[in-house]
């Protein structure tokens, strides 16, 4: 992050996006303007915002970025405590993804994360493996998966992702006779 | 471009904002949707022949998200080149966009978040906002939005967009939702800021229903219109001779027929205004 000669916005969208910054903007004020050497008209302007609804919003925007996420890892996020909110919102503070695919980098990010710090949980191995598809650029491959999901079942199954000639990301599969024992969707 | 400017008997549409659960109901061709909204960000890097297709069919909008056009500096340019591709496609009659920052050089929020209602605000917000009218060759309207946060500036919200009109030679897409959800919960009057706003500036109306949680109104797309949401939408409608208007559903998507139903309402009191 570069200091000094920060504007207006760009100081709110660090606040927004941190909650160290929300943090020193409440209980230093000074020492964190002096830092990003905010112009005297800013400055009181940013002394001025009410830091309830700043982390109102800060918080609105996980929110907005966990019910993106939900709908790429939804059987993930069925297994977690509290549906994954509260592991989310632990992952996302300090992870901003860019650029239009960044629903997907979050849900990828997110499932990265659980592999490695969500305990008992993993990630459902199909989603994680679509969502490198999606954000990748092969054309098309093969995997051979265990928790593949399919009428409320889940199954062994090789599956085929590929993308049509206009691009559109699809896949296909063949189940293996027997779903995993225990499981249902 | 101004609601009002010009040929008085333009044309007016309602419509619905075009999202993947609604294609095959949009397939079908109801009577009840006169035009669709697409949302560009939904086509960047994707195959273009269905918007070509669905021009053939309906007059469209191309509504952006992600140009934050109030953050100071450049305009991304990728994400420019990518609008400008799917206007190209769908040919709009206009393109939107909010008055609102999602990134700025330090990071991509990711989704709207306020600016300041000031001079210098102002300024970015109008060159952004004709510059991307000029690339994509499109008249531009652009949309209040909902915020937890409400910044302070030397002008009020309404003057603000009052002047951003005039100075970026734009329109606004009110949102009516954002406007009776920050009304409801920053405490002021809906009709007293409708009031203060130049009704020659109002081209497009956005419409869905809100939701209550923790206290406060939020705007998750996915409810039908209440009540007193309505109200709201024929104040505007007595306020302003619209061009447009959206019902903008994202999730908790009714039956078709009560969607078509809420066209149909919205449709009668775009008329009999």
């Amino acid at each position: 992050m570069r200091c000094g000669n920060i504007d207006f916005t760009t100081a709110l969208s660090l606040l927004l996006s941190r909650k160290d910054f929300r943090d020193r903007l409440r209980d230093s004020p000074d020492a964190l303007l002096d830092e990003w050497n905010i112009s005297p008209s800013d400055r009181a302007c940013l002394l001025t915002l009410n830091h309830e609804h700043l982390a109102q919003q800060a918080d609105g925007l996980i929110s907005k970025r966990f019910h993106e996420v939900r709908q790429f890892i939804p059987r993930t996020l069925k297994t977690l405590p509290m549906g994954g909110r509260k592991l989310f919102f632990r992952f996302a503070d300090d992870c901003w993804p860019e650029g239009h695919q960044r629903h997907l980098l979050d849900a990828l990010g997110f499932a990265r994360f659980l592999e490695q710090e969500g305990g008992d949980v993993s990630p459902n191995r199909f989603e994680l493996t679509w969502l490198s598809f999606l954000i990748g650029d092969r054309k098309w491959s093969f995997h051979l998966l265990s928790d593949f999901p399919w009428k409320d079942r889940i199954y062994y199954a090789i599956v085929f992702f590929y993308r049509t000639r206009g691009g559109a990301p699809r896949y296909g599969a063949f189940t293996l006779p027997r779903w995993r024992r225990g499981s249902s969707l | 471009m101004k609601a009002t400017t010009g040929n008085a008997a333009k044309p007016q549409w309602v419509g619905i904002g075009h999202r993947a659960p609604l294609r095959e109901w949009i397939a079908t061709r109801p009577s009840e949707i006169e035009c669709l909204e697409i949302t560009a960000e939904h086509f960047f890097e994707e195959s273009l022949d269905y918007l070509r297709d669905l021009r053939r069919v309906y007059p469209l909008f191309v509504h952006g998200l992600g140009l934050s056009l109030g953050a100071p500096g450049p305009i991304d340019q990728k994400t420019l080149n990518e609008f400008r591709r799917v206007v190209e496609a769908a040919d709009p009659e206009w393109i939107s966009e909010h008055v609102a920052f999602t990134r700025t050089s330090e990071v991509d929020l990711g989704h709207l978040n306020p600016i300041q209602p000031s001079a210098k605000t102002l300024d970015v917000v109008a060159a952004h906002a004709r510059e991307v009218s000029q690339f994509c060759a499109k008249p531009i309207i652009l949309e209040n939005i909902t915020t937890h946060l409400r910044l302070k500036g030397e002008l009020s919200e309404t003057d603000f967009l009052n002047r951003l009109c005039e100075k970026a030679d734009c329109g606004l897409l009110l949102d009516v939702t954002n406007l009776f959800i920050n009304a409801r919960n920053h405490h002021f009057d809906a009709r007293t800021w409708l009031r203060d706003l130049d009704p020659k500036c109002i081209v497009q109306l956005h419409v869905v229903g809100y939701m209550e949680r923790d206290g406060r109104l939020v705007d998750n797309h996915s409810a039908d219109i209440q009540e007193d949401l309505w109200e709201l939408i024929h104040a505007v409608l007595d306020h302003a001779k619209v061009r447009a208007i959206i019902v903008e559903r994202d999730g908790n998507f009714p039956a078709t027929e009560n969607l078509a139903s809420e066209l149909q309402l919205l449709s009668n009191a775009l008329r009999q205004h």
